[in-house]
């Protein structure tokens, strides 16, 4: 009786515990990567490998950032538009809100959840191979630092690959908005846009720039944390890649929430 | 098709996928991230490139909340907004705002200028602003936002240029006014204390006077002398009345200013007519009579 509650509670506790010690292994590899930076400032020697990680993570996601974030915007510029129509009998908000609303949320984090899923997974299962097959191992035996190696340049370049892709969906959102706006609603370019800026402020900017940052720095992280991690074989690797994926959005999630409240209340 | 496979009738493309490098390819995202951040930062308001805008100073002692990017308005068209603000800067002969709503006295004593706010006109508005314009802080609206409204000023007086320094109009402080408002009300509540005494004897007075005036509308109501003879007076004066009416209406036509005229002669005539003068007569008549 005794050791089966015990093997009940191990089962309810082992998951947990194992994310938490991911969790704790993610800080710990951030801390690892603010050294790695300072080394590269010194003796750039990965430039290649950011280069081609920034093609492959910024530019192969830009189609499907791109046709998302469109459809997204036609989706919260009728939503608006009814509910305003519903409460207020007058539209004429549309571009302010919208603005708003794209450039503090829609615009990040509808890119930084499709990154998490394109990317995050990609990175997890990747490392999470290279570690199965003891590849890593291997890259230690040849002096080789993985930190430096495997996940430098992926950070480096989601960062900057998340920043650009957010002003690029921001744009299409905001292009997708307008569109409706004019067809729809009857407003034409110039009005919208002289709307708009009644709204939207530089904060407006600043913001969308640096969650777009945060999340871009977040995301590699946890992933590789998570394919560090890995154990397993090929079950493993899913798992890891599973986990990193629900672990990376709750994340992005919450730090969202931490940075509306610090550029509403705060700043 | 030759022995690696690529075919020699069609030219390779400039285009292929072996033309873009990595290197230019990441070149590229960034080059239009940079773009689409110089659009939304033009979308904003934040730069414009192609604005061209006159740039002056207006000073206040109390602004009434403008802000920075507040707008300025030209005869209520929107030609502007609120660069910067300045505080507590040198003072100079034209930089103290004008303390009074409506004076043009300036008051030269102080050290500092409290607010010091620097403006962008566009270029075609500007035209209008001159140095004897007046600046006012409005509210657009109930729950609006503060913005500077500009009067035109006289095409005599020299057109605002870059760099200029003009006083603004201080809006009226509503604190101020609400505490000068705390005032007279303490101010009015001690008279009232003070005069207790006579205020409650007048109003008790003012009872009486009504009560009395009452009773004697009552009496007046009820009473049959002055509603019979009152009646008939009052009969009597509209008969009069509509009588003066009708030969004040004949009067104002011809016969009746020919009648008016023919009287003003006779009139005339007899006007010297006296006792000497009508004795005279007579006794040319050789008629002795005795008169007055």
């Amino acid at each position: 009786m005794t050791t089966q509650l015990v093997a009940a509670l191990e089962a309810l506790g082992s998951p947990i515990s194992e994310q938490l010690a991911t969790l704790r292994y993610s800080f710990v590899l951030f801390f690892e990567l603010i050294a790695e930076s300072f080394r590269q400032l010194l003796r750039p020697s990965r430039a290649p490998e950011v280069i081609q990680q920034i093609v492959s993570i910024g530019i192969g996601s830009l189609p499907i950032i791109t046709v998302s974030t469109a459809f997204a915007g036609f989706v919260v510029t009728n939503e608006i538009a009814w509910h305003m129509d519903r409460a207020l009998h007058s539209v004429t908000m549309i571009p302010g809100l919208t603005g708003q609303f794209v450039l503090r949320e829609l615009g990040i984090a509808v890119p930084a959840l499709l990154l998490v899923a394109k990317v995050g997974a990609s990175i997890t299962a990747e490392v999470g191979s290279m570690k199965v097959t003891e590849q890593i191992d291997a890259l230690k035996l040849l002096g080789i630092e993985p930190v430096g190696y495997l996940v430098y340049p992926r950070f480096v370049a989601t960062v900057v690959a998340s920043a650009c892709l957010t002003l690029i969906a921001s744009a299409m959102t905001l292009a997708a908005a307008i569109s409706v706006a004019c067809t729809r609603f009857g407003f034409s370019l110039l009005e919208y846009l002289n709307a708009l800026r009644h709204f939207v402020t530089y904060r407006d900017l600043v913001c969308a720039l640096t969650k777009g940052i945060v999340f871009g720095a977040v995301i590699p992280i946890i992933s590789c944390a998570y394919g560090f991690r890995c154990k397993g074989g090929a079950e493993g690797v899913g798992t890891a890649t599973t986990n990193s994926v629900v672990t990376s959005t709750v994340a992005i999630i919450l730090l969202d929430f931490i940075l509306t409240f610090l550029f509403t209340r705060v700043l | 098709m030759n022995q690696q496979g690529a075919n020699p009738l069609k030219p390779a493309s400039p285009l292929s996928k072996s033309a873009f490098s990595n290197e230019a390819k990441v070149g590229a995202l960034i080059l239009g991230t940079g773009v689409l951040a110089l659009v939304f930062a033009w979308i904003i308001g934040l730069h414009n490139p192609f604005n061209q805008a006159v740039e002056f100073y207006v000073t206040y002692n109390f602004a009434g909340g403008i802000e920075v990017g507040s707008p300025v308005r030209v005869s209520g068209i929107k030609v502007g907004k609120v660069e910067k603000i300045e505080f507590f800067v040198p003072n100079d002969s034209k930089s103290v705002a004008i303390t009074e709503p409506g004076s043009d006295t300036f008051d030269n004593s102080k050290a500092l200028t409290p607010l010091k706010v620097m403006i962008s006109v566009r270029q075609d508005a500007a035209r209008g602003v001159r140095e004897d314009s007046h600046f006012y802080v409005n509210l657009a609206g109930i729950i609006g936002e503060r913005y500077i409204e500009i009067t035109p000023g006289h095409m005599s007086s020299p057109q605002v240029k870059t760099g200029t320094v003009l006083a603004g109009v201080d809006p009226p402080r509503i604190d101020q006014l609400i505490s000068q408002s705390f005032d007279l009300a303490g101010k009015i509540k001690d008279i009232i204390d003070e005069n207790k005494g006579d205020i409650a004897h007048s109003i008790d007075l003012l009872f009486k006077l009504s009560g009395n005036i009452n009773k004697t509308l009552d009496w007046v109501d009820k009473s049959r002398l002055f509603k019979t003879d009152l009646s008939k007076l009052v009969d009597n004066l509209i008969s009069i009345t509509t009588d003066v009416r009708k030969v004040t209406d004949k009067m104002h036509t011809p016969e009746g200013d020919k009648t008016l005229a023919l009287l003003h002669q006779l009139l005339w005539r007899l006007e010297p007519l006296d006792s000497k003068a009508i004795r005279t007569f007579l006794q040319k008549e050789g008629v002795k009579v005795q008169m007055f």
